[in-house]
């Protein structure tokens, strides 16, 4: 129902989003994730058509974007980040407004209306002026403008921003009761959102696509890696040299090494992939009269696959300035290099679609790397984050902020 | 075309959903009558020389409500966001800036009505009015409110900020109700000079005042405010790839 094909936005000379990718199928719910500015909105405003792509193409429910938006308009629903409500109208006159240049024809939209209030439930301040109503309701309001028309594809960007907890798990209920006949897209930077409610996940990061991959797939060959979480009372080098001995253990970590000697002691524990250690383990500390308190499997969060995702991706080099823009500390030594690469790009950008790979080749010079593909949950993959998530570096908080 | 007429419903009803038009209005007529009051009270004016000085001065003030009128239209939904949801809708660039131009077009025509009642109170008075000429007044008032709507939507276009989007079309309208005379000297009557003449608002809007409807002058406003409704769209189509 949406076909990304190497989509690419410049702003100016900057990139918002490069060559962004994938393919959502009739009734999927797909998560986009991202830090922010990492191009989310940008992929999202040009699947919808308000903005052009600079190249690439779109696909939204068998039409092409750029070649025919009407069609593709009335096939979609959208909820933009900025919720678009005309403040000075009551929600029934908005709601009512919106039906009509939907398309929605004269003698069901009375019918529709209260149908998608009931399902956005803001049925009861239909009468009220939106500028009045709490953000709550408004960014229900947003949702029910979208969904008004039944289309097939529906893209909302980050529909829970800003709301309290309580807001979040109602707009989460009303998402979910979608689901089924549409197909959507949904940006969040919120991660157990993206749990509760989709299918698939595309994580994107410096406006690339890293990670395109099932919840399910991520979850699943997460648990594959043998991973244990252990509390134990007792002499922690003991306990250590104990876990070592015990067949089919790789690694043992004692987590509270650095803090002070204390009887409780926490350990991860890797084991060989495939076989199932929970058993031996609890035998033998028992057996030798530990105390054993907690034994669990550790499974990566989302979280920490995001993070670590994001922190490993390297920077881009046309994203030196970038970052800097978002830093606000535009040095303007860096001028006289821009500059001598600027006619080049000016040059590329008028030409063909089909000249992007030209101009990723121009941006790269000097780049650490050229190309990165989306990254497929491999238990490998997996397994390197497993490793990382017990100790982020210091430089990895730093990165984690921006 | 339906979306057009959807679009002017719902401007309308913004309208009178805030207080804008009813301070407007207010602002107005008491303007107007003020006026209207001045030139009839007047001694020696019969009833066409005060509705025809009335339909002059009204002109010039039209300067100030047009693009207080327009400016918010397009700076404000731009603002709020309204015009991604506009742009995301199966509707066309051209449908929007047409039916915003017609609600402003809507809301002076009540104002226009609203007017009427001086020339009720001339009638009452014992007034002989040309019935022709005060039409022709009229429908003049019309055409050069279009036009100055029309240079204040495509200035609304331009900029988020209302208060510049207001200074542009007051500037851009301006020029185009003053240009001859400011330039021109009187008697004059070289290629440019008759040129100059012929863009400005005033010189077609003479014709009106007199009781003659002119197709050129017709013709003239027409494409003044067809030259701007397209440049808003334009604009917007630019604005929005950027």
């Amino acid at each position: 129902m949406i076909e990304a094909e190497k989509l690419t936005k410049y702003y100016g000379r900057r990139g918002a989003v490069r060559g962004v990718s994938f393919n959502i199928g009739k009734g999927e719910i797909v998560g986009l994730l991202g830090p922010n500015g990492a191009g989310k909105t940008t992929t999202m405003r040009m699947l919808t058509g308000y903005l052009p792509a600079t190249s690439g193409r779109a696909t939204v429910a068998g039409f092409n974007v750029a070649e025919s938006p009407m069609e593709v308009r009335r096939r979609l629903g959208y909820l933009p980040e900025t919720v678009p409500l005309y403040t000075d109208m009551t929600v029934t006159a908005y709601l009512d407004f919106t039906a009509k240049i939907r398309g929605v024809p004269g003698n069901e939209r009375r019918n529709r209306i209260n149908e998608v209030m009931e399902m956005c439930r803001v049925a009861d301040v239909r009468n009220k002026v939106i500028g009045k109503l709490s953000r709550g309701y408004k960014q229900r309001v947003g949702l029910a403008q979208a969904i008004i028309h039944n289309p097939d594809v529906i893209i909302l960007d980050e529909p829970t921003v800003g709301l309290d907890p309580r807001q979040i798990i109602e707009i989460r209920h009303v998402i979910r009761d979608l689901a089924g006949d549409h197909s959507m897209i949904l940006s969040t930077h919120i991660l157990p959102e993206v749990s509760t409610l989709c299918d698939r996940v595309i994580i994107i990061n410096q406006g690339r696509v890293l990670v395109d991959d099932s919840l399910a797939n991520l979850e699943r060959q997460g648990a594959e890696n043998e991973r244990l979480q252990l509390e134990v009372r007792g002499e922690a080098n003991q306990i250590l040299e104990l876990l070592q001995a015990v067949p089919g253990v790789v690694d043992v970590t004692h987590l509270n090494a650095e803090a002070e000697p204390s009887e409780f002691n926490r350990f991860v524990v890797a084991g060989e992939a495939g076989s199932d250690h929970r058993e031996v383990l609890a035998n033998t500390l028992i057996g030798k009269g530990f105390g054993l308190l907690e034994l669990k499997t550790a499974i990566p969060t989302l979280e920490e696959i995001f993070v670590k995702v994001i922190t490993n991706d390297p920077i881009v080099s046309d994203d030196e300035d970038e970052l800097a823009l978002a830093d606000e500390e535009l040095d303007d030594e860096d001028d006289s290099e821009e500059d001598a690469a600027r006619p080049v790009r000016a040059k590329h950008q008028d030409d063909d679609l089909d000249d992007m790979d030209d101009i990723n080749d121009v941006e790269d010079e000097g780049a650490v790397e050229a190309e990165v593909k989306p990254l497929k949950a491999t238990p490998a993959f997996l397994q390197s984050i497993d490793n990382d998530l017990d100790e982020p570096s210091p430089d990895n908080h730093k990165k984690k902020k921006k | 075309m339906k979306n057009t007429y959807y679009v002017t419903q719902r401007e309308v009803y913004a309208y009178f959903a805030s207080p804008i038009a009813y301070v407007i209005m207010a602002v107005f007529l008491v303007f107007s009558g003020i006026f209207f009051f001045s030139y009839a009270s007047s001694p020696g004016n019969d009833a066409n020389n005060v509705m025809r000085s009335w339909f002059s001065v009204l002109g010039f003030f039209m300067l100030f409500f047009g693009s207080i009128l327009t400016t918010r239209l397009i700076a404000e939904e731009q603002k709020s966001g309204t015009l991604e949801l506009l742009f995301t809708s199966p509707v066309r660039n051209w449908e929007v800036v047409l039916g915003k131009w017609l609600a402003s077009m809507v809301l002076f025509t009540i104002l226009l009505l609203l007017t009427l009642y001086y020339v009720i109170l001339l009638l009452i008075l014992g007034g002989k009015i040309d019935f022709g000429q005060l039409a022709a007044g009229y429908v003049g008032l019309l055409l050069e409110g279009g036009v100055f709507f029309a240079i204040g939507l495509f200035a609304s276009a331009l900029t988020f900020n209302q208060v510049i989007a207001a200074v542009v079309a007051l500037v851009i309208c301006l020029i185009f109700y003053i240009l001859g005379p400011l330039v021109v000297q009187p008697g004059t009557t070289d290629w440019l000079a008759s040129t100059l003449n012929f863009i400005t608002l005033q010189s077609h809007m003479q014709t009106f005042s007199q009781g003659v409807l002119d197709l050129r002058d017709i013709i003239y406003f027409g494409s003044l405010i067809t030259l701007f409704l397209y440049g808003t769209g334009q604009s917007i189509t630019t604005r929005r790839a950027a």
